[in-house]
C-alpha cells in the first residue's frame, strides 16, 4: 500500500515536472496574484578591460598565467547572463521555472587581436531550474550542469568543480544544514567536440553547512565512454604503439619499418575499448571568527578522459593512430587554499592564497610536458582604505613549477645547447636547461571603489604598476625571436625582469 | 637682476579648481525633511520568502541603518515586535492590506519595509542577488494617503554560503537610502512640517 502511494506521488510529481517545462517551453506569461510579481526578466554580467603599455615588448600580461596570481596576468573578459522566470508561482508553494543563459568571451574593440569579434563569445551556460515540485527543498536543473563549491579568487580557479563538462539532468536537495546534488549527462561534446562520441557522466556533492562558521563538501563525477565498434569516433587501440614512437608522430613509419609488405591500415587493425575518467572533490570552508572573515580549501583528485585519435602523415597517406592507452593514465592532485581577512577594520583587508599542483602521467617517463610537474604558489593581497573609495593596493606572488621529467624551461636564450645533460640533442624531448621555473611578481597601485570598501568590492577603477622576475628567459607573451639561425636579424636577448603599467576596470553588475 | 616669486599653484591649475568648485556647487542633494519635534514612527520589517510564501525577520545591519535615516527626519523608531504580524503576513501578500494590519499602534506614522532576496546565478565567481524593496508609510488619522515604493537592486556576495540575510546586509545602507527618499516625499506633501515649523 505505501509502495503504492510512493509510486502515485512520483508519477504525480513527474507529471507535474512535465506540465511546468511545458509552460515553460511555451513561454508562459505570469499568472495575477495577489503580491506584485517582480520583472520575470532580469540581466547581470561582469567585465574587465585595460590597457597595459608594455614598453619591454610584450603583450600586455605581466607574466605567463594565473598561478602568479589572476591581476595584470589575465586579459579582457565579458559575461552577460540572463534570467527569464519562465513560470513564476502564482500561489506560494506552487512550481516555478526559470531558465539562465550565459554569454561570455575575452575580446573588447581594441583591447587585443581579436578587436571585440563575437567569434571569441560563447554561450557557455544554458538551463531551466524547475522547483517547488516534489517538495520545497527540491530543485531540478535541465540543461549545463557546472557546479562549484567556491572560487579562489587570487587565481580566478576552481578547484572543488564539478560537471563543467556535461549537459543533463540535475536535482538539488537544498536545506539549511545539508545540500544533496546528484546529476547525470552527457559530456561528449565537451570532451570530443568535432569527433562527438557518448560520455556518460554522472555524480553528486554532498555539503554540510554549521551554523554559519563551518561547511565541509565531498564530492565527484564519474565519465564513461562505452565501447563502439564500428564509430570511428569512439575509443580504440592501436596495437604496438610505443610512447616513443607517439610522442615523435613516428609510430606509422617505425611501424612500415619493422613490418616489410604489410599494410597498416588492414595489418594493424585498431581494437574497440571503452573509456573511463574521474574526479573527487573535497571543501572546508569556515569563518565568520574574529578577523578571519572566511576561509576557503579546496581539493581535487582526477584522472584526465583519455584521448582518442590523431593522425600521420606517410609515404602521402594520412593514418589514424588510436590513442586511449596512451594517454589513461594522465593524474592531478591540486589544492588550494583562500583566506579573507579583515586586518584594521575599515582599514586594511587581506587575502591570502596558497595553490599545490601535483601532475603525473604513468605512460609517459620521457617526455616534460603539463602532465607531469609539481607547482606550488602563493599570493597574497593587502588593500587599505584611504578614504571609503580610494584604496590602496599591493599584491605579492611567489611560485615554483618542477617538471618532473627533465628540462622544460628556458634560463639562457641559447639554452638549446645545453638541453639534454648539458648537451645540445636534436632528437632529445628536454626542452631548455632547466626542470624548474621560480616567478616572483609584485602589483601595486591605487584603486577608485565608488561602491566602497572591501578586496572584491565593484566597480574598480585601476591604476597599477606590476613587476615580474622570472628565472626563465623572457618569461611573458612576446615576439621576440628565439631562433639561433645565423641569418636571424633579431639577436636573441635575455631579459628576466618584466614590468606593466596598466590602466583597468572590472565591475560585475 | 629681477627676482620673481613663483605662485604657489598655477594659473591653470586655480582655475581647474576653481571650476571644479563651482560645479560641485552646482550639484543639488534633496534635502532631508527634518521635523522640528520627535515624533515615533511605528516599523515593521519583514523579508519574504521567493518560493515557499514564508516570512522572516531582516538582519540586524538593515534596523541600524534605517534607523540612522529615521534619526536624521527626527523620527523615532519603534520597532513593532515581528511575532505580532509574522503569522498575518504568511497569507496576505499584498503591501496595502500588510500596512493596514499595522497601523494600529500607538504611533502617528506606521512604516513598512518589506525585502526579498532572489539568488539570480554565479557569475565570474561571485555570487548574483536581486533584492526588492517595498516601501509603505501611512499616518494613522489618515490626512494623508498612503505612500509606497518598489525597486528592485542587484547586489554580490563573495561566497555561496551567504543567503538572504547576508545579502540584505550586504546592500543595508542602499535599502536605507531609499527609506529616506520615501519618508521626505511623504512628509513633505503634509501638515507634520508646515504646522510646527511655519516659516
Amino acid at each position: 500500500m505505501r509502495t503504492e502511494r510512493f509510486v502515485k506521488s512520483l508519477a504525480r510529481g513527474f507529471a507535474r515536472l512535465l506540465a511546468v517545462l511545458c509552460l515553460a517551453a511555451m513561454f508562459t506569461p505570469a499568472q495575477a496574484q495577489a503580491e506584485a510579481a517582480r520583472d520575470r526578466f532580469n540581466a547581470g554580467g561582469y567585465f574587465r578591460i585595460m590597457t597595459r603599455p608594455d614598453f619591454q615588448g610584450g603583450d600586455g600580461k605581466l607574466g605567463y598565467w594565473n598561478l602568479y596570481g589572476r591581476l595584470l596576468n589575465e586579459g579582457p573578459w565579458g559575461t552577460l547572463a540572463l534570467k527569464l522566470d519562465l513560470v513564476q508561482n502564482a500561489v506560494k508553494s506552487d512550481p516555478y521555472a526559470t531558465v539562465v543563459a550565459q554569454i561570455e568571451g575575452g575580446s573588447f574593440q581594441n583591447t587585443d587581436v581579436n578587436m571585440g569579434s563575437l567569434g571569441v563569445f560563447a554561450l557557455t551556460r544554458l538551463y531551466i531550474e524547475a522547483g517547488n515540485i516534489f517538495t520545497p527543498d527540491l530543485v531540478f536543473q535541465i540543461g549545463t550542469l557546472e557546479k562549484r563549491f567556491g572560487d579562489l579568487g587570487l587565481y580566478d580557479m576552481w578547484p572543488a568543480e564539478i560537471f563543467a563538462d556535461t549537459v543533463g539532468l540535475s536535482a538539488r536537495y537544498d536545506t539549511k544544514h545539508v545540500e544533496v546534488l546528484l546529476g547525470v549527462g552527457d559530456a561528449g561534446f565537451a570532451t570530443r567536440k568535432g569527433d562527438y562520441s557518448t560520455i556518460l557522466s554522472m555524480g553528486g556533492t554532498l555539503k554540510f553547512k554549521l551554523g554559519g562558521h563551518l561547511e565541509i563538501g565531498v564530492g565527484g563525477q564519474f565519465r564513461y565512454e562505452p565501447e563502439v565498434s564500428g564509430n570511428k569516433n569512439a575509443p580504440y587501440v592501436t596495437p604496438g604503439v610505443a610512447y616513443e614512437d607517439f610522442r615523435r608522430r613516428e609510430v606509422v613509419s617505425n611501424w612500415f619499418d619493422a613490418h616489410p609488405g604489410m599494410d597498416f591500415i588492414h595489418d594493424n587493425l585498431p581494437q574497440s575499448t571503452s573509456s573511463t575518467s574521474y574526479k573527487v572533490i573535497g571543501y572546508v570552508g569556515f569563518g565568520n571568527l574574529g578577523p578571519l572573515k572566511w576561509n576557503n580549501l579546496f581539493v581535487n583528485y582526477l584522472r584526465s578522459h583519455p584521448l582518442n585519435f590523431y593522425t600521420e602523415s606517410y609515404g602521402g597517406t594520412d593514418y589514424t593512430v588510436y590513442i586511449k592507452e596512451l594517454t589513461d593514465e594522465r593524474h592531478q592532485v591540486n589544492l588550494g587554499n583562500e583566506m579573507q581577512l579583515t586586518l584594521v577594520p575599515g582599514w586594511l583587508d587581506a587575502t591570502w592564497s596558497i595553490l599545490f599542483g601535483y601532475h603525473f602521467d604513468n605512460d609517459n617517463e620521457i617526455a616534460p610536458d603539463d602532465f607531469n610537474r609539481t607547482y606550488i604558489s602563493t599570493v597574497l593581497r593587502l588593500q587599505a582604505y584611504v578614504t571609503k573609495v580610494v584604496h590602496v593596493l599591493a599584491e605579492t606572488s611567489l611560485a615554483r613549477e618542477k617538471s618532473h621529467n627533465g628540462n622544460l624551461y628556458r634560463q639562457h636564450f641559447d639554452s638549446v645547447f645545453a638541453n639534454t645533460h648539458g648537451l645540445a640533442d636534436s632528437r632529445g624531448f628536454e626542452i631548455g636547461d632547466s626542470d624548474t621555473r621560480d616567478t616572483w611578481q609584485l602589483k601595486a597601485g591605487i584603486v577608485l571603489n565608488p561602491n566602497g570598501r572591501g578586496i572584491f568590492n565593484r566597480p574598480s577603477l585601476r591604476l597599477l604598476y606590476g613587476l615580474q622576475y622570472s628565472s626563465q628567459n623572457q618569461a611573458w607573451g612576446n615576439a621576440f625571436s628565439d631562433s639561433l639561425d645565423q641569418y636571424n636579424i633579431f639577436s636573441g636577448t635575455e631579459r628576466h625582469w618584466h614590468s606593466v603599467i596598466a590602466i583597468e576596470a572590472e565591475a560585475w553588475f | 637682476m629681477v627676482l620673481k616669486t613663483r605662485p604657489l599653484l598655477p594659473l591653470h591649475t586655480l582655475a581647474l579648481l576653481a571650476a571644479l568648485a563651482f560645479a560641485a556647487g552646482c550639484v543639488k542633494t534633496a534635502p532631508v525633511v527634518k521635523l522640528p519635534e520627535k515624533t515615533p514612527i511605528a516599523v515593521a520589517f519583514v523579508l519574504d520568502d521567493d518560493h515557499q510564501g514564508l516570512v522572516g525577520e531582516v538582519p540586524e545591519a538593515l534596523k541600524k541603518e534605517v534607523s540612522a535615516v529615521l534619526a536624521e527626519r527626527n523620527l523615532d523608531l519603534f520597532e513593532i515586535p515581528f511575532a505580532s504580524y509574522a503569522e498575518v503576513f504568511v497569507p496576505v501578500r499584498d503591501s496595502q492590506r500588510r500596512l493596514a494590519r499595522l497601523t494600529n499602534s500607538e504611533a502617528p506614522l506606521t512604516l513598512l519595509v518589506e525585502t526579498k532576496a532572489v539568488y539570480f546565478a554565479q557569475l565570474s565567481g561571485r555570487y548574483r542577488w536581486t533584492v526588492s524593496l517595498n516601501l509603505s508609510v501611512a499616518r494613522k488619522d489618515g490626512s494623508i494617503e498612503p505612500l509606497s515604493s518598489a525597486s528592485d537592486l542587484s547586489t554580490f556576495v563573495d561566497f555561496e554560503h551567504q543567503k538572504e540575510p547576508a545579502v540584505i546586509s550586504s546592500i543595508a545602507s542602499d535599502l536605507a537610502r531609499r527609506v529616506g527618499a520615501l519618508l521626505d516625499e511623504f512628509l513633505s506633501a503634509g501638515d507634520l512640517v508646515e504646522k510646527k515649523n511655519p516659516s
